[in-house]
């Protein structure tokens, strides 16, 4: 019996230790420690504006979403990186859009062991591709995720964020009216690998 | 080397993007789901021939690609029909028109092809031909005449020759001068006239029972033949006065008036459709009145293999080649989906343009071409 406790007892400290040291290594960031983020999810188009302000429907249904970053915190709260994202959603004919944005992002994380919430800014181009044609737009995304520290390297979490993807036709007079601004929302399952 | 990879790429990126074509938004969010959502309809074969069978508010559209016939009424979705052929085990089907509620097609089996006809699509018997000998070629209605159709027939050595058919038979139907080389492909009654255009003549008589004769047509004293000849291509004007719209090999339109004095002049408005590299020779035509306002009337015309436009407005008396928001390029296809596709015919049904081509049904909207 003495032994079993004695056991349960080192077991526990262990663990205590362990999760103290990783708590301890989470709050703690500083120049130079790095996070790549995978994120997978759902697309959901929320709605095309014409230059009039008018919204109409973007006649797509949900889709999906993957995206790829890495950042570095330049002190405990702020970190700098880029990355790129692709999503997918159909049309009623089956006819798929597919965005591809290359963005630059900017994140303030706060921690409170052992969730984190972050808001995240990037911006960037976007490839749009639809039924043969591709277009290179501006990107701008704002997001928000709440995460959970699993352990020193791992937070798994989620992400909801905004799409907003200008594509107007400077320069071409007879396109021009057919400028839209795309507005898209994602919800995503995020896993972020922190190396240090 | 890796600042000139990511310098490439970042130049390949942004320059190697097609030229737009219509708005990528702008044109998702118009895009209307198309009738064929089930995807019966195959989009990789030339459509042979496109029918509307009139049957009161149950009207059918019919399409024939790949030997086999498809159907679909103004709120159902197109399906594939097995027809029943009398004497054909294995029957393919080339052609089909209809005439009122009465459905026709050109079917065969092997080499040998038959006429017949059927009143729900489905049970066909064969069409007494007489002593008509060869084979059926094609099917052509009659525009502006819902009692007559006409069917070319393949005699061989002796080229083509043409019947009438109406609800009380088969009959012969003569071309002059004969023999004929070139089968009629389209035809046209203005209610005193019947036209009918084979390629390169234009054939007119007063009544199908007698015959129709090739003559000549003259614009401002001067020959078609000097102008290219007509090439296959006429349509029916309908929104005002009924007239024939021709087109010529030179990239004109030219139609027939019969005041102030009964004769061919040019389109008004549009006395050529010509770009920066030639004339426009378009092989079929349609007009299409879109019902909206300002009322404009669409002249859509087939190149060799695409697409082209113009927009006629009934107010002015004019016509431009393109519109607003739509781009043609440099050899006057339109930049669309189906610019580039080889039209074959235009058929209207249910107040949309539908376009035969090379690469299955098209469905027109008013500003985007979607597939069916």
């Amino acid at each position: 019996m003495k032994p079993f406790l004695l056991a349960l007892i080192s077991l526990f400290a262990a663990v205590g230790l362990n999760a103290q040291s990783a708590e301890a290594v989470y709050e703690s960031k500083s120049l130079g420690d790095k996070v790549f983020s995978i994120d997978l999810g759902i697309d959901a188009p929320l709605f095309f504006q014409d230059l009039d302000g008018k919204m109409v429907s973007t006649n797509l249904g949900v889709g999906g979403i993957l995206g790829l970053s890495m950042e570095g915190y330049l002190n405990n709260n702020y970190r700098l990186g880029g990355g790129f994202k692709l999503n997918f959603s159909s049309n009623p004919n089956g006819k798929f859009l597919f965005n591809l944005p290359f963005f630059f992002r900017n994140t303030y994380e706060y921690r409170f062991y052992p969730f984190s919430l972050r808001a995240s800014m990037d911006a960037g181009v976007v490839l749009v591709s639809y039924n043969d044609q591709i277009k290179v737009d501006p990107f701008l995304s704002p997001s928000l995720g709440l995460s959970y520290n699993v352990n020193a390297q791992w937070t798994a979490g989620l992400n909801l964020g905004y799409w907003w993807i200008p594509q107007l036709y400077l320069g071409n007079d007879k396109l021009w009216p057919q400028s839209r601004f795309g507005n898209f929302s994602e919800i995503t399952l995020g896993f972020t690998y922190h190396w240090y | 080397m890796n600042k000139s990879i990511i310098f490439t790429a970042l130049v390949l990126l942004l320059t190697g993007c097609s030229d737009p074509v219509q708005g990528i938004f702008y044109s998702i969010e118009k895009e209307a789901k198309t009738g064929d959502s089930s995807n019966a309809l195959p989009n990789t074969v030339t459509v042979l021939g496109t029918a509307v069978r009139s049957a009161g508010a149950a009207d059918e559209q019919l399409f024939v690609a790949a030997n086999s016939l498809y159907r679909r009424s103004r709120t159902s979705d197109w399906e594939r029909l097995s027809p029943s052929f009398p004497g054909l085990s294995a029957p393919a089907v080339y052609d089909v028109a209809a005439l009122g509620s009465t459905l026709y097609v050109v079917a065969g089996q092997d080499s040998a092809r038959q006429l017949f006809s059927s009143t729900d699509g489905q049970l066909f018997t064969k069409v007494d031909t007489g002593a008509a000998t060869g084979n059926p070629e094609g099917l052509v209605e009659i525009q502006g005449d819902t009692a007559n159709l006409l069917v070319t027939w393949n005699t061989g050595s002796a080229g083509f020759q043409a019947y009438a058919l109406d609800a009380g038979g088969f009959r012969t139907l003569e071309l002059l001068p004969a023999p004929v080389s070139t089968p009629l492909v389209q035809a046209l009654y203005t209610g005193t006239e019947y036209y009918g255009v084979n390629g390169s003549l234009v054939y007119t008589g007063s009544s199908l029972a007698s015959q129709l004769t090739a003559g000549t047509v003259v614009i401002g004293g001067v020959s078609a033949g000097n102008l290219g000849g007509i090439i296959h291509s006429s349509v029916l004007n309908n929104t005002g006065t009924k007239e024939i719209i021709l087109s010529t090999n030179r990239g004109m339109l030219i139609r027939r008036v019969t005041t102030p004095a009964p004769g061919w002049e040019n389109y008004p408005g549009l006395s050529a459709l010509t770009t920066s590299t030639g004339n426009l020779e378009l092989t079929t035509l349609v007009e299409w009145d879109t019902g909206k306002t300002p009322a404009k009337v669409l002249l859509a015309g087939a190149l060799g293999s695409g697409y082209a436009e113009a927009w006629y407005d009934t107010a002015s008396s004019t016509a431009s080649l393109g519109k607003t928001g739509i781009t043609v390029d440099s050899v006057g296809f339109v930049n669309s989906a189906l610019g580039k596709k080889t039209v074959t015919g235009f058929r209207l049904f249910n107040g949309s343009l539908y376009a035969e081509s090379a690469a299955g049904l098209w469905k027109y909207d008013g500003s985007v071409w979607n597939w069916e």
